[in-house]
């Protein structure tokens, strides 16, 4: 499994990318050391319509975290299809089964690799958000990232199921169909929301009730709370589930033609 | 052959000797790094000392970020001594996990003990004081209280998904302190698991000094503080290495570590201070948690000594 781990890191460019998001973290808790909210960078200061001041050096650096999440969570994405397809491609699928591994080891060792990147990625984002809220003075870039460390979570869930939907296809169907399904399924949902915009009903929108849902929010904690976590938990263990499927349906020798 | 024999024995006491010398020096190489490390981020983070309950949420969390130097200055040793990346078995760095041979259990006890260590320690603080308890208080806070019900389930879910600072901390202290002083000893227990607490409770003192775990406002600051810091730390040194050596992993020694600074308790929100002497209120409190740590230690050491008999 270990070995397996490694090698899936390898043929990633792992190396590559540790130091690229250390020296990215390590430099971004520099600049914020350095350069606090509270010291004098008169050019960044502005004002609003009220005449409130504004750290704008402090709205630019809330953006980092949410800028690096997104990248981070590109990353994932790509290399959930890449570990499968450089596998193929190098044939390691078939030299494993000629190894004496459990069945499920390969399958298990793909969605370890990405469970591993996902948590390194989400404790990631934690230090880049407290490192961006320490140093800020301007309540709208702690707000900003308040609100970064309040999706934060439900971000990743979202990403592990996806990653997770993802490698079932990808280690069941193989690359090309399962390239097919996603390609097809995000440009039919593009058509869908496009065709929506150009077509429908655009109404729809003016009739939500957000200061009721907001009303909702702040009246419910106990229900908000509750879903935090279930839907937070949800992510883990769909993730999980679709390790049992792959597990179940995975053929060691290929992939089902 | 008797000469044989006598010339085997020597070289043996020699090569421990040596050996015990060689980890010794591994031992301190880690120390000098994860205290001078550590320190000084915390001095350069905080260089006015500013006390803990005045700091914004963001910058005692940028502070806590210091939780992440143990794990660097094992990383360092390693590199340093050349002792090598081993991550899971004998002399490893312990980061791999092994659910094999019901080692899971491990990982549910750290994920439970928390829960039952903190709403013992509490259940015990009410006891001492009953004026702590009420019933009332999170109307008094406009909270909905069923939430404090639900908060152990949050504090084991916030816990195990963030535990990379707790990681960080068990990842130099668990996976490589205490191995190291356990080597030392012989094998003995009893002896490195209380050095490696006030080790550990000493490398938390700029932080006492500020006042992060018992405030500022008692007798004897910062010093009673830091050796209250220490008796916490062997208490809750010995659960947490139980975990480790029995487990293999520094993980769930982790996912303890985290789950337990989360808070997993519904009792908490019914526990109002206002009113109760703050000395008191913080004997009261530290002792509650020092008597349910010490039931579960020694639980913890039974079984121990029933797995092990280097004890």
């Amino acid at each position: 499994m270990g070995g397996l781990l490694y090698n899936t890191y390898v043929s990633m460019k792992g190396k590559r990318f540790v130091w690229f998001f250390t020296v990215m973290t390590v430099l971004f808790i520099a600049i914020r050391m350095i350069f606090p909210g509270w010291r004098n960078l008169t050019s960044y200061i502005s004002y609003d319509l009220e005449g409130n001041q504004l750290n704008e050096w402090d709205r630019i650096i809330a953006f980092f975290p949410l800028f690096m999440i997104v990248i981070a969570l590109e990353f994932t994405n790509l290399w959930v299809s890449q570990c499968v397809e450089k596998d193929e491609k190098n044939k390691i699928r078939e030299y494993i089964s000629a190894m004496p591994l459990r069945k499920n080891t390969y399958v298990a060792s793909k969605f370890a690799y990405i469970g591993i990147v996902t948590y390194i990625f989400f404790s990631l984002g934690m230090v880049w958000t407290i490192t961006a809220g320490a140093f800020s003075i301007d309540p709208g870039a702690i707000r900003e990232a308040d609100m970064t460390q309040g999706i934060m979570m439900s971000i990743f869930a979202v990403s592990l199921f996806s990653s997770g939907l993802e490698l079932f296809l990808f280690l069941i169907l193989g690359k090309k169909k399962a390239m097919m399904i996603k390609v097809g399924f995000f440009l039919a949902l593009g058509i869908a929301v496009i065709g929506f915009l150009l077509f429908g009903n655009l109404l729809v929108f003016e009739k939500i009730n957000w200061e009721a849902i907001m009303n909702w929010i702040n009246t419910h904690q106990f229900e908000v709370v509750l879903i935090q976590i279930l839907s937070s938990a949800s992510g883990l263990l769909l993730y999980f589930g679709f390790y049992k499927l792959t597990c179940a349906l995975y053929k060691p020798e290929g992939r089902i033609e | 052959m008797r000469k044989t024999e006598s010339i085997n024995n020597n070289t043996k006491i020699i090569n421990t000797d040596t050996a015990a010398k060689a980890d010794l020096k591994r031992l301190l190489i880690y120390l000098g790094l994860c205290f001078g490390m550590t320190w000084l981020w915390f001095f350069a983070v905080n260089p006015k000392f500013t006390r803990w309950n005045d700091l914004s949420r963001y910058m005692a969390s940028f502070i806590s970020l210091g939780m992440l130097f143990p794990v660097i200055s094992h990383v360092l040793t390693r590199l340093i001594t050349k002792e090598g990346f081993k991550v899971y078995g004998k002399d490893s760095a312990m980061f791999g996990i092994s659910f094999k041979d019901r080692k899971w259990i491990y990982f549910m006890l750290a994920i439970l003990l928390p829960c039952l260590i903190t709403e013992l320690g509490n259940l015990f603080a009410i006891l001492f004081c009953g004026q702590l308890f009420d019933p009332g208080y999170p109307k008094e806070l406009d909270v909905d209280f069923r939430i404090f019900f639900l908060q152990p389930l949050a504090a084991i879910f916030t816990g195990v998904v963030g535990s990379f600072a707790a990681f960080g901390e068990e990842g130099g202290w668990r996976g490589y302190m205490m191995p190291k002083l356990m080597k030392l000893f012989g094998g003995k227990k009893t002896l490195p698991l209380i050095i490696g607490g006030i080790i550990w409770g000493l490398w938390h003192a700029p932080l006492t000094c500020i006042g992060h775990n018992f405030g500022t406002d008692y007798p004897g600051f910062p010093f009673l503080g830091i050796l209250m810091m220490c008796a916490f730390c062997i208490l809750m040194g010995v659960i947490l290495t139980f975990l480790t050596e029995l487990s293999g992993s520094v993980w769930p020694a982790a996912i303890m570590h985290a789950v337990t600074n989360a808070q997993p308790s519904a009792l908490i929100g019914f526990m109002n201070d206002t009113g109760v002497d703050p000395v008191k209120a913080l004997w009261v409190n530290w002792g509650g948690m020092m008597i349910s740590l010490l039931i579960v230690a020694a639980v913890c050491i039974f079984i121990w000594r029933k797995n092990k008999t280097t004890f």
